[in-house]
């Protein structure tokens, strides 16, 4: 009896480790791939050397494409969280009738395909003459980070009991300090999450990056894409290590934060 | 489990209070009316208590009051000024428990009872000063750094009031406090809140549905059903003479014969039976016909009936009559009796103190039922049917 309980547990446990390598196995072939010294890509390259590290991290356009990646998805991130702020209190509080519009309003750039969403900001962009630019690309992509952070913020707000804030209005805080002091601490975690997720959104983002790119100004994933198509080094698998380095720090520090704050908030409220 | 005296400027005292009134208010919410002309005012100091079934319109009252809900018509006004159209918040000048005392979760309970200061701008050496004797006042004093998830269900309840009575408002106004605590813990914060109030001096408005807790902690209840208020007295003015059949029976057991009175001879005619009882109108309400007798089970006595014999001092005038006993049930401190009165076509409930010396009684038995026609308080039911 428990002999098969343990044969079944052993499949499962093998049928995970399967499906997680297959998953992540094309992701791992990209160390190998960025280690070699020639200007191919091989999986199993046959000189081992850092010289297209030193090549990428010395070239000022893999720079500048990271850069104005930072910088593009830095302010959508902003403009997603802002709104979506808004948006998800409009969700949570609005009693008003047209709130089920509204909702469907703030999540439809999750359901228009993305490059509807990008020829439109091309579009908007160049009818209004901004030519693409860093704000063009940072508006477009703020749209499709904004669904997203507006259904986390949402469910942060929902957590907090409406009658906490009518006690702090009670007490004498203004509406400012009501939402310094009450909403904001509490939904903190919330909005955060938001600005990752709409950060890592915007980040990776191509098509409306693509849409709105000039010769001076390429996104990462433009340059990315740009070296598969015209050139195709171990340059491009540097890059991605790279990424997937700061990805996997990103998730660490992430991790390590949330264990601290479940140890200073040890089990929630009883009642 | 009285409130120490706290050393030092205490909080209360020094408290402004100021009486509230509340002048015919309406409010409906949805289509149906919660308030239906509301009016009661009350005195500075004073405590009342708004008491009714759920639905009746007590939270509604209350809430008006804090200005969580503006009222369709009608005047509140808080000491001189008119707070009818105020928003919440710190222009009415009142502090309020909620139910379930909507402490601030990621604060503590320093932090929470800080709150109204620390949004008033006042310096941080007053807060401490204040927080701590508000600390002293509610005893908690060795938790003011605690999360209040880590509290028990009644040093929550003493924090949400330490909260709401560190920024001395003249109003103080309690929401059902103690409706999530237990029985024995409801006992012990009964007598505290009492004393705190005594000793801080603030109008408080405390709504509850539980009697004993508005016997016990008011110097008025206001009895509320359907959006109005049924009555508004002391807790004993509405025991002993309650003006409707729903304030007798929501306040206390009761026994209620339906009659017909008779000004001109001073006795009632037992709707059931035809017999005649005597029976007085309370002085100063209308006299109507047909009318209600309460009888309090603590009112009546009864007696086994070969105790008949022995006549009954005349002077006590007492009214007796024959019944068989039902049903006897050992309460404790007293004997529960149920009792058939041919004569009254009904069954009464009996309450007597069950001392050693008590005839045991055992049901099916004959006995004389006896109370003093004092006792027996007419309602009239005229106007309600």
């Amino acid at each position: 009896m428990s002999e098969r309980k343990d044969l079944g547990r052993a499949a499962q446990s093998a049928y995970l480790v399967v499906v997680l390598f297959l998953l992540i196995f094309p992701l791992l072939v990209l160390i190998p791939m960025s280690l070699g010294s020639s200007t191919t890509i091989a999986a199993i390259p046959q000189q081992w050397s850092l010289r297209w590290y030193d090549e990428v991290l010395g070239s000022p356009e893999w720079r500048s494409a990271f850069g104005w990646s930072m910088l593009t998805a830095t302010a959508a991130s902003i403009i997603s969280t802002s709104m979506g702020y808004l948006g998800a209190a409009a969700m949570v509080r609005s009693k008003s009738r047209l709130q089920p519009l509204l909702q469907i309003l703030i999540l439809s750039p999750m359901m228009v395909p993305a490059v509807v969403v990008a020829l439109a900001t091309y579009l908007l962009s160049t009818s209004l003459g901004l030519d693409g630019g860093w704000v063009a690309i940072s508006i477009g992509q703020s749209l499709l980070g904004l669904p997203v952070a507006a259904l986390v913020i949402a469910a942060s707000l929902r957590g907090i009991d409406e009658t906490l804030l009518r006690a702090a209005v009670s007490l004498g805080a203004r509406d400012r300090q009501v939402f310094l002091t009450v909403v904001l601490p509490m939904a903190l975690h919330g909005i955060l999450s938001a600005f990752g997720l709409s950060f890592l959104i915007a980040f990776d983002e191509v098509l409306i990056a693509i849409f709105l790119t000039t010769p001076s100004l390429q996104t990462l994933p433009v340059r990315i894409y740009q070296a598969v198509t015209y050139e195709l080094t171990p340059a491009v698998a540097v890059v991605s290590v790279l990424l997937m380095a700061i990805v996997c720090a990103g998730m660490i520090i992430g991790g390590l934060y949330n264990w601290a704050m479940k140890r200073m908030v040890p089990a929630t409220s009883q009642s | 489990m009285a409130f120490q005296p706290s050393t030092g400027e205490p909080l209360g005292r020094s408290t402004r209070s100021a009486a509230v009134q509340l002048s015919g208010i309406h409010k409906t919410l949805g289509g149906t009316p919660v308030l239906a002309g509301v009016t009661m005012d009350i005195k500075a100091g004073e405590f009342v208590t708004l008491l009714g079934p759920s639905g009746s319109g007590k939270t509604s009252t209350l809430m008006a009051v804090a200005g969580f809900i503006i009222p369709d018509s009608g005047k509140i006004t808080v000491g001189d000024r008119d707070v009818t159209n105020l928003p919440p918040g710190r222009d009415r000048d009142m502090g309020i428990v909620f139910q379930n005392y909507a402490l601030f979760p990621h604060m503590t309970v320093a932090g929470n009872i800080a709150y109204p200061l620390r949004v008033r701008g006042m310096s941080k050496a007053h807060i401490k000063d204040r927080v701590d004797r508000a600390l002293r006042l509610v005893r908690l004093e060795g938790l003011a750094d605690r999360k209040p998830a880590r509290l028990s269900g009644g040093q929550q309840q003493r924090v949400a009031l330490a909260r709401a009575l560190v920024f001395e408002p003249s109003v103080l106004l309690m929401d059902e406090p103690m409706g999530a605590l237990d029985v024995r813990l409801k006992q012990e914060l009964k007598w505290e809140i009492r004393q705190l109030q005594r000793e801080i001096g603030a109008t408080v408005i405390y709504v509850t549905h539980d009697q004993n807790e508005a016997m016990l902690l008011s110097d008025r209840v206001a009895l509320m059903q359907d959006g109005r208020i049924e009555q508004y007295a002391s807790p004993e003015e509405i025991y002993r003479r309650p003006t409707s059949i729903f304030a007798a029976r929501f306040l206390g057991d009761s026994n209620l014969i339906a009659g017909q009175f008779d000004e001109s001879a001073g006795c009632m005619t037992v709707a059931a039976s035809g017999k005649v009882i005597p029976a007085a109108w309370p002085s100063g309400s209308p006299c109507h016909g047909r009318c209600m007798a309460l009888l309090r089970p603590e009112h009546a006595r009864i007696s086994a009936a070969t105790e008949l014999t022995t006549p009954h001092s005349p002077a006590q005038d007492l009214t007796t009559m024959g019944a068989v006993l039902e049903e006897a049930v050992f309460m404790g401190q007293s004997m529960r009796y149920r009792v058939h009165v041919p004569d009254l076509g009904c069954a009464l409930d009996v309450q007597q103190v069950a001392g050693a010396g008590t005839t045991a009684l055992s049901p099916g038995r004959q006995v004389n039922v006896s109370w003093d026609p004092r006792d027996l308080h007419l309602i009239t039911t005229e106007t309600a049917s």
